[in-house]
């Protein structure tokens, strides 16, 4: 009766075993292709996904927060004969605000927004955005946010935030902005976003 | 005589070698083989599939800082950790580097207002061989009703038993209260 290798059960062949040359050259063959085939498939590029958000999200005067929507893949790894999902998503409408992760693991995320100086006369204190697990900030996994809303110099503001996030599949993750004003209920319109995720472990 | 092959050494019988050395020879290839590719191919993989990661967190409560001052942000929660990166009873403030390599590091904390927005406050990345790289942080304004809240994100080579941390600084000209620190480590390399 042949053995077998203790990692990848490779089949060879043992003193009491005929001398079947081929047979067991065939065995040890077929051995190896499946072994390399199977490490192959997980050696691919880890699970990562980038949205981009092109429509302008506005913050109106009454809120002041506003979960910004996504309209664009610019990538999404997808590898159907080892998962048949996509690392996030997909997207189904211009409207996505939330991301759904179809695999478990710690992710890396990364987002970064622009957005438009505002006027003075607007008395826009803060601006700024915090990244949402399942829809919520509580507990808070990151946010970043400007006091300079109001320089002249300085037309555009780009405001980032990352964090290491623990994540079970079907979990979702969005992007939501801030806008907070001393005084009155003027709209804030953030432009241009992206959402970067990024597969650091499988659990 | 057994050969090798040229890049993986590989054990193969040299032509004319006796036939009655086939079980042996048999058994050799397939072992080398199998060895090769466990310790070659599949560690790495699995490495590479399950980098050392750790976060750590203050998702309640605030640490105060004095106005011109360092002070390191501490964490009560240890939100994940795959390489005893973090020990939270031993310190509430260091990222222990096991593993050398490339790191992704990022971190967040929010300023609390306290009616004045005198001055600005800064989260500067350091570790214990120096500021990383040299150095990575951010500053913003201070408001006076409302949070100020900082991140900053960068790649740095660490190497075994280096250790990372974060701390703020301003120049606020009175104490301050800092909120909702996070700081996330995770190798790419």
């Amino acid at each position: 009766m042949p053995g077998s290798t203790p990692n990848f059960a490779l089949p060879y062949a043992l003193p009491g075993d005929p001398a079947d040359v081929p047979f067991f050259l065939q065995g040890l063959a077929e051995g190896v292709d499946t072994a390399l085939a199977g490490l192959e498939a997980q050696a691919r590029p880890r699970y990562m996904a980038q949205f981009l958000g092109t429509i302008p999200n506005v913050i109106p005067g009454t809120a002041t927060l506003g979960t910004f929507t996504w309209q664009t893949t610019d990538f999404n790894t997808l590898y159907p004969d080892f998962f048949p999902e996509p690392a996030v998503g997909p997207l189904t409408d211009a409207s996505t605000t939330a991301l759904k992760v179809n695999l478990p693991g710690f992710w890396f995320i990364f987002a970064s927004v622009q957005v438009p100086s505002t006027a003075a006369s607007a008395n826009v204190d803060e601006l700024g955005c915090e990244i949402l697990l399942n829809g919520s900030a509580a507990p808070q996994q990151c946010r970043s946010s400007t006091h300079e809303t109001t320089t002249a110099g300085d037309p555009t503001h780009l405001i980032d935030a990352s964090a290491g996030i623990l994540i079970a599949p079907g979990d979702t993750i969005g992007l939501r902005g801030i806008a907070r004003r001393s005084a009155g209920n003027a709209p804030v319109t953030f432009s241009r976003r992206s959402i970067t995720l990024l597969r650091m472990t499988q659990t | 005589m057994t050969m090798n092959t040229p890049n993986r050494n590989y054990p193969y019988p040299e032509y004319g070698e006796a036939a009655n050395g086939f079980p042996a020879q048999d058994q050799a290839l397939a072992t080398a083989i199998d060895t090769d590719l466990q310790n070659n191919l599949a560690a790495p993989i699995a490495d590479a599939l399950d980098e050392p990661s750790a976060r750590a967190s203050r998702p309640a409560g605030a640490q105060v800082v004095a106005t011109g001052v360092n002070g390191t942000l501490s964490y009560t929660v240890e939100n994940y950790d795959n390489d005893a990166i973090v020990n939270l009873a031993g310190s509430a403030t260091n990222f222990t580097i096991q593993t050398p390599g490339v790191y992704l590091l990022t971190g967040s904390v929010n300023a609390q207002p306290d009616g004045s927005a005198t001055g600005a406050a800064a989260l500067i990345m350091q570790s214990s061989l120096g500021t990383v790289p040299n150095p990575v942080g951010s500053s913003r304004n201070l408001d006076n009703d409302k949070d100020t809240s900082i991140s900053c994100t960068t790649l740095h080579q660490a190497v075994a038993g280096e250790v990372l941390t974060l701390f703020v600084r301003h120049n606020h000209g009175a104490n301050l209260n800092f909120s909702i620190a996070q700081f996330t480590v995770t190798r790419i390399s």
